[in-house]
């Protein structure tokens, strides 16, 4: 990564810690709902730039986090909210792992990218029909729990609390899906990316690599889901729907496929976007479509890829920004 | 420890090798040698499993391989490098020589970083660069390195000194003989270059449209004066 993305993610990183300082509620709001987004993005991009498999249906995971956790907060389930997150993501890695046996087996390209989306408008058209999950209404005024460290109590009904918490736990998750891209797993995802069949020939089982991949997706994509439950207070079916599964893939584009920070860049982005036309009825949706032809067609590696570009030209650092 | 007994081997319709007995001991060098299209590549490959459709039994150590996938091939030990080195050209040396470690079954013994730097020292410097920014004969080093960092007992080796400099191949050779007394690695080398291979090895096949010609060590080979005219000049 050069220095001009580096500085870049580090005034992120403090513009997300000193937030609450800086800037209204409205904002803060935002800015956590932004975190929840990008951890999702990058759940994502990690089945994207790292396995090479395209999702279209990736909110089905996030939902089964969201309204797992919505439910059990809604129904006042003697469960440790840390324990919450966690069964969570064994869910989403759960029906992602299913998907992944009974999918992967058969396709990797563009059937699987629709399979995937066919599950989550499946599971959309699911919701509809269950009463426990609100049906098209979803599920609202979710109560905010009060977390029990044993030392300390994390109460998310305090403002700051909730937000250095939901903060606390982007940043975990963020940091452990960096840690597997870097290591091991990251590195044969990216081998099978490359060209499947070399990774074969170093030994490399090609199917169990993009199983392991989208397991692990789904797992991180279900805590962003749980962590939205008790910071929005309301999870509804468009949580599910295709167009939220399509804000990872947006975000990538803007920020830089290919990268890891990318739907950093791009979730941030997008928000600031989303914020910024926030009053004219429409003209966020038309701003986003604009940015994103922009990008294609003036940075295809996104924003992080032009940066590159450009400290290759300034003959700065450029290697190691890549996934 | 590998065996190959009446291999037949296809690409769709075409029938490639015909009827190829093979017997590899633990630790020995054998070249399998003939011209281009000969079916050299192809043996290499059905012994991995790695494109044509085969038929006869590969076995090693006694265990029938069958249907064995090639990535479950590579984990037990048999690792091919073939003739485009098919190195991973957007990670950098050194991630290509970890995925190689990731690779295998084998977890233990296994030559660390520093081993294998050191034994390949052309690719001390070359650690952070990318696979793709490397000459053709750094590559081919580096695929070399990679498939030792897998700690295999055999090693397939396909045309290793295709496109590179006489100075360079020189020194291969001993870095091929070197690594494979060093760590026990039988090889099975399919090349062109005579000399080359009769320096890494010490037993051969002459292979001709598929068909094996000559079997037996480059001895024999030398006084059978008719085989290079025959077979493989060209």
């Amino acid at each position: 990564m050069n220095r001009a993305a580096q500085a870049a993610l580090l005034l992120f990183l403090l513009l997300f810690l000193f937030a609450p300082f800086l800037v209204n509620p409205g904002l803060v709001f935002l800015a956590g709902f932004a975190m929840i987004q990008i951890v999702f993005a990058l759940s994502w991009n990690l089945l994207f730039s790292y396995a090479g498999l395209i999702s279209f249906g990736h909110a089905a995971f996030f939902g089964i986090g969201a309204y797992i956790s919505a439910v059990a907060l809604r129904d006042g389930y003697e469960i440790h909210f840390v324990l919450l997150i966690l069964v969570c993501a064994a869910f989403g890695a759960l029906a992602a792992l299913l998907v992944a046996l009974v999918v992967l087996r058969r396709a990797s390209g563009v059937q699987f990218a629709v399979l995937t989306l066919a599950l989550s408008q499946l599971i959309v058209v699911l919701i509809g029909y269950s009463s426990l999950l609100g049906h098209d209404e979803g599920i609202a005024a979710i109560p905010r729990p009060a977390i029990d460290f044993g030392l300390f109590t994390v109460d998310m009904n305090q403002p700051l609390t909730s937000y250095y918490f939901v903060l606390a736990v982007c940043l975990l998750a963020v940091g452990l899906m960096w840690l597997l891209a870097k290591g091991h797993v990251g590195r044969a995802m990216r081998a099978v990316r490359i060209d499947a069949e070399r990774a074969a020939f170093v030994g490399i089982d090609v199917w169990r690599v993009r199983v392991i991949a989208f397991t692990i997706s789904g797992a991180f994509a279900a805590v962003a889901g749980a962590m939205l439950a008790p910071w929005s207070q309301i999870i509804t079916p468009d949580y599910v729907n295709w167009l939220q599964s399509a804000q990872p893939l947006f975000a990538a584009l803007l920020g830089g496929a290919g990268f890891f920070w990318g739907p950093v860049v791009g979730v941030i982005g997008l928000s600031g976007i989303n914020y910024l036309t926030r009053t004219f009825a429409g003209l966020s949706e038309v701003l986003v479509g604009a940015s994103l032809i922009l990008v294609v067609l003036v940075a295809p590696q996104g924003i992080l890829g032009a940066l590159k570009q450009l400290a290759r030209r300034r003959g700065g650092r450029t290697p190691g920004g890549h996934a | 420890m590998l065996e190959l007994h009446r291999i037949d081997a296809f690409y769709g319709q075409a029938h490639i090798l015909h009827d190829i007995p093979l017997k590899v001991a633990a630790g020995e060098r054998i070249a399998v040698v003939g011209r281009n299209g000969a079916g050299k590549s192809t043996l290499l490959k059905s012994i991995v499993n790695a494109g044509p459709i085969v038929r006869g039994a590969v076995s090693l150590d006694g265990r029938p391989l069958g249907n064995m996938s090639a990535s479950d091939r590579v984990r037990l030990g048999v690792s091919l490098v073939p003739e485009d080195r098919r190195i991973f050209t957007h990670i950098t040396v050194a991630e290509n020589i970890l995925l190689a470690q990731y690779g295998t079954e084998r977890k233990h013994g296994l030559p660390t970083m520093e081993e294998v730097v050191e034994r390949f020292p052309m690719l001390k410097d070359l650690l952070g660069r990318l696979g793709g920014q490397l000459s053709g004969g750094q590559q081919q080093v580096l695929a070399i390195a990679r498939s030792i960092a897998a700690g295999p007992r055999l090693m397939l080796l396909d045309e290793p000194t295709e496109g590179l400099a006489p100075v360079i191949v020189e020194d291969l050779a001993e870095k091929i003989i070197e690594a494979c007394d060093t760590y026990g690695i039988a090889l099975v080398l399919a090349e062109q270059n005579l000399r080359f291979a009769r320096r890494c090895t010490s037993r051969m096949l002459l292979l001709d449209s598929g068909t094996t010609v000559f079997s037996g060590d480059w001895t024999e080979f030398g006084k059978s004066t008719d085989l290079v005219d025959r077979y493989l000049a060209v």
